[in-house]
């Protein structure tokens, strides 16, 4: 193993066990960052050779991998991505989840690539970690405790230090809610698959992180005058200028009118109230200002302040248009005051809104199809548009109380248990995002082959088949999936934003890594990375039997056409799409690796 | 003879230290914020991002702080110049700057204070948003003016 690390990297990683309440540091194999690149890719990696396929997510042997990627605390743009990867309780399969804000590049400068979190306290403890100096420290007084006032604890506890990144998890963490997230900066989540849950398992209530490590490239001039020409070519791109001004909510007005908005838990595709959450709209009636990540020429964080009720003030940052979509759209609403006081419930108790919101839709449908009644809900009436019931029961979840301790489960296993399983809109139990697959059908390849469940951005093909015009076409979706699938496994495993692609190519990406590591790299190298990842992922589900019959979607998206608006009568022929893509991936008719693509792929002796 | 000196405006800043990172690269060719001469200080509860920068006074109180005569201006631009070899680390300077400016190298211990880049401040040249600004002193304080009054008029214009 060669231990001496590119520049760019730190080339150490810190492994802390809360069983025995001690850390080592560890090389890194310098191998791994050409091979995987980093951030996701080597964070699967290390799943694969430390957590076994069969292991029980929520078990003291999960454990949670966070990786920075090379580009991280570079100057590069964007270069805020740290991802953790674990077994998720949500799914059972293979998870990763990324976290833009500030926390990855504070990792950085402890001096440390990455950190392994195994093993299980007795009780509650946050961890400290400057630099070389690792902590361990009670939590018995914040556990229960909100976000936000968990983090300022923390923060206070240490002497109130304005620069530690803390990440902490909130009620819903420590309650082991399915989706549960990891927050940092009150604002910024590890937000699916459920790591929070893992690190509410682990009695871990947060980390806090300071650094005063050089990060150390290998062409500090090459760096600046690359950095400085794609910071300006991603803020001057159209994508980077409507991002500044709207954030994602850009997209509600692009996807509603083409009919793929998810509206009335995923039976339609048009919410006809749609434009008052357009992006103008949140600019005129909530946003305050503007707010980004480290090293983001862009911000399309979003900040918001509206007064309700008595008086009474909300500021906060977003929502997402995820959230929106979610929270509102899909639960047939559309008051700002509403969604965004939802979306701060999740963000307190600390759990994904994409998954929350498909819960409660789905609740909603059962609700006025008569499969549940109030006297499921503790009274209350669950039915499309009403407000009160929405932050009701987002509450009710977040403490596992009453009907909510069904919705924490995730909606595949909430639907069965009331009932209504045809109702519950997920791949692999992980729920589907606000595109819906019959307006973009590329999409239902994203949902259905993504091995952490249904989830837009491990190929987010929909912009692409909007502006190719052929986005009902099932004949090329095959190639288009696996190219947007490279494309994000190389930015999610070298620590940039995938926004950042506004004005970026895959040849700059290239310049990047080279520019900082001095490892010459070219779009080629790249992408064979970028396939020996997806690779690696997917046969992580294969050991646990996961091929083509898991790669599904709800019955609705196959067989029931669109009934309304500007995608109606789509369905998905999802049969023709998943030949066509393993077919582009080169795998077996069954979805399977086969053997020679992982000999050629040099994956052999990491996966048997 | 009138000078520039550098001024920020908080609510343009979106938080991103770009300006940290050039900053400690174009000095130090490395990129860490203990090493940057400017630092953004984030407050998550109340949604703001303040910038932590020398104002270059005109009458400097870190001068005066210092008892080992380890801080001089620069004859061009009147950035504040610390010798290494007087500086004894003591922190003085740190704790009498109004602004908290001056900080301690991580590496030598000597306090490392802005320098301007010698005429062409690299976190003005790089900020997105236009943040920070390198002016004259007295249109520096026009801009505080400006500052001043849209405020004003946007709490007036709300009342109505």
């Amino acid at each position: 193993m060669s231990t001496s690390a590119p520049k760019g990297m730190m080339g150490k990683l810190l492994r802390v066990n809360l069983t025995t309440k001690t850390s080592t540091v560890e090389p890194i194999n310098s191998e791994l960052w050409e091979k995987f690149l980093g951030g996701r890719g080597i964070g699967a990696y290390f799943l694969m050779k430390e957590v076994p396929p069969g292991t029980e997510p929520l078990s003291p042997t999960n454990k949670l991998i966070f990786m920075n990627g090379p580009l991280a605390s570079t100057l590069m743009p964007g270069n805020n991505k740290i991802c953790v990867t674990f077994k998720s309780p949500l799914t059972n399969t293979y998870s990763y989840s990324l976290c833009g804000g500030h926390l990855g590049p504070e990792l950085k400068y402890t001096g440390y690539d990455g950190l392994i979190i195994e093993g299980k306290s007795e009780t509650p403890v946050y961890l400290s970690i400057f630099d070389k100096e690792v902590k361990f420290h009670p939590a018995d007084q914040i556990w229960g405790e909100f976000i936000p006032n968990s983090e300022e604890w923390i923060r206070n506890d240490l002497g109130g230090d304005k620069t530690l990144q803390i990440a902490v998890i909130g009620p819903a963490g420590e309650e082991l809610v399915n989706y549960a997230c990891i927050t940092s900066g009150l604002y910024r989540e590890f937000g699916r698959g459920g790591g929070g849950a893992v690190m509410g398992s682990k009695m871990l209530k947060g980390i806090a992180i300071s650094g005063t490590q050089d990060v150390k490239v290998a062409d500090p001039e090459q760096v600046i005058r690359l950095s400085k020409e794609l910071l300006r070519n991603i803020r001057n791109s159209n994508g980077g200028k409507i991002r500044r001004q709207y954030g994602t909510m850009e997209l509600v007005e692009r996807i509603n009118n083409a009919g793929f908005w998810v509206t009335r838990n995923y039976s339609e595709g048009y919410f006809e109230e749609g434009y008052k959450l357009e992006g103008p709209e949140m600019r005129e009636e909530v946003i305050i200002g503007d707010s980004s990540c480290f090293g983001c020429p862009i911000g399309c964080g979003k900040r918001t302040y509206i007064t309700y009720e008595k008086g009474q003030k909300l500021l906060m940052e977003g929502p997402e248009f995820e959230t929106v979509g979610m929270l509102g759209s899909n639960c047939e609403i559309s008051n700002w005051e509403t969604i965004m006081r939802a979306s701060k419930i999740c963000d307190s108790y600390g759990f994904d809104t994409i998954n929350a919101g498909a819960c409660i839709s789905m609740a909603m449908e059962a609700f006025e199809k008569g499969i549940i009644s109030s006297k499921n809900t503790e009274g209350i009436k669950l039915t499309f548009g009403n407000e009160e019931a929405l932050l009701k029961i987002l509450g009710k979840i977040g403490k596992r109380e009453g009907f909510g301790d069904i919705l924490a489960l995730g909606v595949e296993k909430a639907a069965e248990k009331i009932g209504a399983p045809d109702l519950a809109v997920h791949s692999k139990g992980q729920s589907f995002p606000v595109y819906d697959p019959r307006g973009a059908k590329a999409m239902a390849l994203t949902y259905a082959t993504s091995p952490k469940g249904a989830h837009h951005m491990y190929a987010t093909t929909f912009g692409a088949e909007l502006a190719a015009n052929n986005r009902f076409e099932v004949v090329g979706k095959g190639l288009l999936e696996r190219d947007h699938q490279f494309s994000m496994a190389i930015v999610d495993s070298i620590a940039i934003c995938s926004t950042m692609r506004a004005g970026l190519s895959l040849e700059d990406e290239a310049k990047m890594y080279s520019a900082v590591t001095g490892i010459q790299m070219e779009v080629t190298d790249l992408l064979r990375a970028a396939e020996r990842i997806i690779n690696l992922e997917r046969m992580y589900n294969i050991k646990l039997g996961l091929d083509r019959k898991a790669d599904t979607l709800p019955k609705r998206f196959l067989e029931e056409p669109m009934p309304e608006g500007p995608s109606k009568g789509q369905t998905v022929d999802l049969n023709a799409l998943l030949d066509e893509y393993y077919n582009a991936m080169e795998w077996s008719a069954n979805g399977i690796p086969t053997e020679n693509k992982l000999k050629e792929l040099d994956l052999t002796d990491l996966i048997t | 003879m009138t000078y520039k000196v550098l001024v920020f405006e908080p609510n343009k800043c979106i938080g991103c230290r770009l300006c940290e990172q050039i900053c400690s690269m174009e000095h130090e060719k490395v990129t860490n914020p203990e090493k940057s001469r400017i630092r953004i200080m984030r407050d998550d509860e109340r949604q703001i991002d303040l910038a932590v920068y020398c104002h270059n006074c005109v009458n400097p109180p870190c001068i005066h702080a210092c008892k080992f005569e380890a801080l001089s201006r620069d004859e061009k631009t009147k950035a504040i110049v610390v010798d290494d070899e007087k500086c004894t680390g003591c922190r003085m300077c740190i704790q009498e700057c109004p602004f908290a400016v001056p900080s301690i190298h991580p590496d030598t211990k000597k306090v490392i204070i802005c320098d301007l880049c010698g005429g062409n401040p690299a976190c003005v040249d790089i900020c997105p948003e236009h943040a920070i600004q390198y002016l004259p002193i007295e249109k520096a304080d026009h801009l505080y003016k400006s500052i001043y009054t849209k405020e004003m008029a946007n709490n007036l214009s709300k009342e109505e």
